[in-house]
């Protein structure tokens, strides 16, 4: 098992150097100089020149990439032409809002997609089963944000009961954050919780068929304690899974979500960016986010051979 | 010679103030103090520097923090600020203004003239209208600690106006910053204001708090001018670039004020109970502006031939919904101003294709690609320029819509290679002379010999005939077209209902409100 | 009650069957719908979608403009009409690119065990990054149009089908007949054409469905942001960014996009759920 884990660790290398690859290589998609673009058309050849050597922009494509990675690894995404300050600052100053609203999506997420998952599973073929089933592809087909339009329409335009926009300090108060996070959080977790459902759903479908599950049922073991003691317990892997992944596509949304309700997050600094011309905060960002991701996924995997202790490597 | 009282807008006719009602206080209950005043805001600016930059919103919140020597009262009269008073002599070349005594910046020291001619020196140098004031000035110095002169080498009668606009303002900084900052945004933000900088938290907000050493006037409020000692204790702009975000968030009481409300929801706002609706009138103008010296439109008889094909009733109706909102007016100026004329204004709105055809015939046209420039940023000019193209597009251009980001929209109209017409608004300005295209160094660059002579003659009028050389200046306008103007817009803001003392303002200033509870 | 159950299960399984072809069928339906739309716009409504008609702006749905006006007094039936064109265009594009390269990565990582390690890990580093935020980053050097949408979601939706191609080919390529092709001699080139490719050609269409369903999604939320196709193009997402603005006095601007959009992605996932459990039954319970 250590033998696995350390494995598993060491695979996540490569994945962080191809998406240290890619990210260096977003800006020089664009045709034409860096340098010009951020600047605008408006730069003097003297700025564009000192933002080159700045940037590094005038050395091999190799060194500069090596640069880059260097500052990298010392933790120096490089600077905010926009907002005067290091990216991985302007990208910590947006943190809470982000990894809340993901958290929060997730619980919901979680919250709708596992107890119907486990329902369906034990209706199988029912009508409840199909209720559920088609209600989850139905919120998969939803664009998040015209969910959330829809809920700010209703919750806060005409029942103003819940904010509409913008976001609070969980320092400022737990009930108060937590409120302004109720909307956005439906918006982006319900779209997301028809895969949640399924995976439960077809793991519980497998559990459930199993010898044991159904000797335990054999034995009288009434069926709530059946599935929430046995069947639950077995199906909790390929959860675990789809939970990680769930996270990046919450991860996603958020920066379409964070729009809508304009709360200031990574995400909507991320879209900001665009329209300033940010390169550097894009690229800190997507980069932040992916290996964020990695890490999830590499903890999810850690975390398998811990909970189901029959996966033998 | 004798002291005036900024003279030659007093002429102002007693209608202008029927016209500017909506600058009397919206309810005159007991002010209350205290509270924090959250106003959404249509996005984040670039800097607070607002000597340099020429954004209304960086005007907006930073007049919270600066201060300028000069303002102006309810009826647009330029009162002083931070000076005392002052004189003009030597025929209108001399201008020898007296600081007020006691004010201190929010650093704890006091300002003096040596605080006023760094800044003011800066100012000419750095602001675009500083810079066109600094045409005039050969010397600004300071013949002691309370006393300032400025000297110009020919008469520039709107001088006291530069000195007192908001917007690209000779704002006061303190001495250091003001000769360390050079092009670049001070990297302190102390001020004289009634509102101290506190933080900014980009996206997020950016927060000043009530002066408490604040050097109030004694006059009472009247405009800009008079006392401006807050009563909310801490003020945050919060960056709310979606406008529908802005009008729930108030709906919701996120937000007590929002400005910038797309006027097409005026109807529904204004029988919500739980909001006020406010409308600033005048507010501005909407600008289409030509690229005079290079490609398709730096031939005048193109530039016509544009003229000529508009309909602004569409144009306008499409950007502001209801004419509530807006006004069809070729005149610069309302009626009732001034500077109110109708010279040359039959070139307006002239909805003639078929002339327009002549034109572009006699120009020579032959379907070259005529770059129209606009921004999604704002969305009644994009509404505007959209509108427009059509328009241009069945009066036989071929017309190319290029929708940039705002940002590159402004770099991108400062190169001539890059587009032959540009959309843009004006805000309502107190005197033409601070119209930004008629200036040669203005994007669209209109240098002709005879608009300057007129302009020259304009700036350099005595009051009494100043109206008159502005008809001949806007005569001009329609016959060269530097410029369209699409036609005269008034601004929609909402607010809470606690929001209370409230005095309209292109450029909101938010010491005089307070929340009542 | 062991026979029973079997009995029971596998009456299911029959009738489960029916069920996902009517899945099919239904998602098959749907999406033939929204192509035909796509196809004869110009036959189902003789409005121009970009024409402007300010006086008429922001209308409710009446008999000349069964959607309503948007706000320059567009038929907003029009432009779904054409946005309907615009989505199928954009998703069939991205599902070109996407199944070529994915599938050409997959079979060669499938095939050549040297290559693998390399591609998939390549994969892998571009599925670290959520879709979507991958997808602004590329619009945010390449900038707003059409054909740089296709490109950004073409290459964000690339690795996953090469996933399932992969292994698809991994499996096959370890059955007799594909060793026996190799024993007498048959080019690699001819083995991943001839008896590999039919072999990953189910995955290959359910793969292919639910990406088509992804750029639909995804080419909204672009022009929704801003960062998609330019403003004038008629497009779902970009119709819904301007209805924002309207969405209490025009509902109607709000609604039609933002359904067309959820029929869409609604068909297109019933459709890729339905072929899956006809094409792939290993996948069933998924």
């Amino acid at each position: 098992m250590e033998r696995y884990i350390l494995k598993r660790v060491l695979s996540v290398i490569p994945v962080l150097l191809v998406v240290a690859v890619v990210v260096f290589a977003l800006i020089h998609l664009t045709a034409g100089d860096p340098a010009g673009i951020m600047l605008g058309d408006n730069a003097t050849p003297e700025d564009i020149a000192r933002l080159r050597a700045e940037l590094g922009l005038d050395r091999p494509l190799i060194t500069q990439f090596w640069i880059w990675f260097r500052n990298l690894l010392r933790g120096d995404l490089g600077d905010s032409i926009f907002l005067h300050r290091p990216v991985l600052q302007a990208i910590i100053e947006r943190a809470e809002p982000t990894l809340m609203l993901t958290a929060m999506s997730l619980l919901v997420a979680v919250l709708i997609g596992v107890p119907t998952g486990v329902i369906s599973a034990v209706k199988r073929n029912t009508w409840v089963d199909r209720l559920f089933l088609t209600t989850g592809l139905l919120g998969a087909s939803i664009p998040s944000f015209w969910l959330g339009l829809g809920l700010i329409y209703v919750f806060a335009v005409n029942l103003a009961k819940l904010p509409s926009a913008g976001y609070q300090p969980i320092a400022d108060g737990v009930w108060g954050c937590l409120r302004y996070l109720i909307l956005p959080s439906l918006a982006l977790g319900f779209p997301n919780s028809a895969l949640i459902t399924r995976i439960t759903r077809s793991s519980m479908l497998d559990v459930l068929d199993q010898d044991y599950v159904r000797v335990a049922r054999a034995k009288g073991l009434s069926v709530n304690k059946v599935v929430l003691k046995h069947a639950l317990r077995n199906a909790l892997v390929p959860i675990l899974t789809v939970v990680g992944l769930t996270f990046a596509t919450l991860m996603g949304g958020a920066v379409v979500t964070e729009t809508v309700f304009n709360i200031p997050g990574v995400g909507r600094l991320v879209v900001q960016s665009v329209t300033r011309r940010d390169y550097p905060v894009i690229q800190g960002i997507v980069l932040v986010i992916a290996s964020l991701y990695v890490f999830i996924n590499l903890v999810v995997d850690v975390l398998y051979t811990v909970v189901d202790p029959r996966i033998k490597y | 010679m004798t002291r005036r009282h900024a003279g030659w807008t007093s002429i102002l006719l007693a209608t202008v103030l029927a016209l500017f009602m909506a600058l009397s206080p919206v309810n005159a209950a007991e002010p209350k103090s205290g509270g924090i005043l959250r106003f959404a805001t249509i996005g984040e600016p670039p800097s607070l520097d607002i000597q340099v930059v020429a954004s209304d919103l960086v005007s907006t919140i930073a007049q919270h923090i600066f201060e300028t020597l000069f303002t102006f009262d309810s009826s647009f009269d330029v009162v002083p600020l931070l000076a005392e008073d002052y004189t003009i002599t030597e025929n209108g070349t001399l201008y020898t203004i007296k600081l007020r005594q006691g004010v201190l910046f929010h650093n704890g020291k006091e300002m003096t003239s040596a605080d006023v001619v760094a800044s003011l020196n800066r100012w000419k140098d750095v602001s675009s209208r500083g810079k066109i004031a600094g045409d005039y000035i050969t010397s600004i110095t300071a013949p002691d600690k309370y006393t300032v002169r400025l000297k110009l080498k020919s008469p520039f009668s709107p001088l006291l106006s530069f000195l007192a606009f908001q917007n690209t303002a000779a704002a006061i900084y303190p001495k250091e910053i003001a000769e360390t900052a050079g092009v670049n945004p001070p990297k302190e933000y102390i001020g004289t204001g009634p509102y101290v900088f506190k933080e900014w938290r980009p996206d997020v907000y950016i927060r000043v708090t009530k002066n408490p050493n604040y050097a109030a006037r004694t006059e009472a409020p009247n405009g800009f001018g008079g006392n401006r000692t807050g009563y909310v204790d801490e003020i945050r702009f919060i960056p709310v670039p979606e406008v529908a975000t802005r009008i729930a968030g108030v709906q919701s009481g996120e937000y007590d004020f929002a400005d910038q409300i797309s006027t097409d929801q005026y109807a529904r706002l204004k029988n919500d109970k739980k909001i006020q609706t406010i409308i600033v009138k005048p507010y501005g103008f909407g600008e289409l502006i030509f690229n005079k010296t290079k490609g398709l439109m730096s031939n005048v008889k193109m530039r016509q031939a544009a003229l000529a094909a508009l309909d602004m009733g569409e144009i306008m109706q499409a950007a502001y919904g209801t004419p509530d909102f807006y006004d069809l007016e070729g005149s610069f100026y309302p009626k009732g101003t001034i500077w109110y004329s109708s010279v040359g204004t039959s070139n307006y709105n002239q909805k003639d294709i078929a002339k327009a055809k002549r034109l572009m015939q006699e120009a020579g046209y032959k379907g070259e690609t005529f770059r129209v420039l606009t921004s999604m940023q704002y969305d009644y000019l994009y509404k505007m320029s959209l509108v427009a193209a059509d328009q241009w597009e069945k009066a036989g251009f071929k017309v190319e819509l290029q929708v940039v980001d705002w940002a590159t929209l402004v770099q991108r109209r400062a190169n001539p290679d890059q587009y032959d017409v540009f959309v843009t608004s004006h805000g309502f300005v107190p005197d033409p002379s601070l119209i930004t295209f008629l200036s040669s160094q203005y994007a669209g660059w209109w240098a002709d010999a005879t608009k300057e002579s007129v302009l020259n003659r304009f700036n350099s009028a005595d009051v009494k005939t100043r109206s008159g050389v502005w008809g001949e200046l806007q005569n001009l306008i329609y016959e060269q077209v530097p410029a369209i103007k699409t036609g005269d817009f008034f601004n929609l803001s909402i607010a809470s209902p606690k929001f209370q003392g409230y005095v309209p303002s292109v450029w909101p200033a938010l010491w005089t409100v307070w929340l009542d509870r | 009650m062991e026979q029973v159950v079997t009995t029971n299960r596998s009456w299911a399984r029959v009738r489960r069957l029916m069920e996902k072809r009517r899945l099919v069928f239904v998602g098959g339906a749907i999406i033939l719908v929204i192509l035909l739309m796509a196809v004869f716009a110009g036959v189902l409504t003789d409005i121009d979608p970009n024409k402007l008609a300010v006086a008429k702006r922001l209308r409710p749905p009446s008999a000349e403009h069964i959607m309503g006006t948007d706000e320059f007094g567009r038929d907003v039936f029009s432009r779904l009409l054409y946005g309907a064109r615009l989505s199928m265009t954009i998703g069939l594009s991205v599902v070109a690119i996407s199944t070529v390269f994915g599938t050409l990565l997959g079979l060669v990582a499938g095939y050549y065990r040297a290559a693998d390690n390399v591609i998939m890990r390549i994969m892998d580093g571009m599925m670290a990054f959520p879709d979507i935020l991958l997808a602004i980053a590329m619009m945010a050097s390449l900038g707003p149009s059409v054909a740089n949408v296709v490109i950004s979601l073409g290459t964000v939706c690339t690795p996953r089908v090469a996933r399932v191609v992969r292994s698809a080919a991994l499996t096959i390529r370890e059955t007799e007949y594909v060793e026996a092709a190799r024993a007498v001699g048959v080019r690699p080139g001819a083995i991943l054409l001839k008896h590999v490719l039919p072999n990953a050609v189910s995955p290959i269409i359910v793969q292919a469905t639910f990406t088509f369903a992804n750029s639909v999604l995804a080419e909204a939320s672009l022009s929704f942001l801003g960062v998609g196709v330019p403003p004038y193009v008629p497009s779902w997402g970009m119709m819904l960014s301007s209805a924002r603005s309207y969405m209490v006095q025009a509902s109607w601007m709000m609604i039609w996009p933002g359904l067309a959009i959820v029929v869409t992605v609604l068909g297109l996932n019933l459709l890729g759920d339905g072929l899956r459990d006809m094409l792939d039954p290993r996948l069933r319970n998924l």
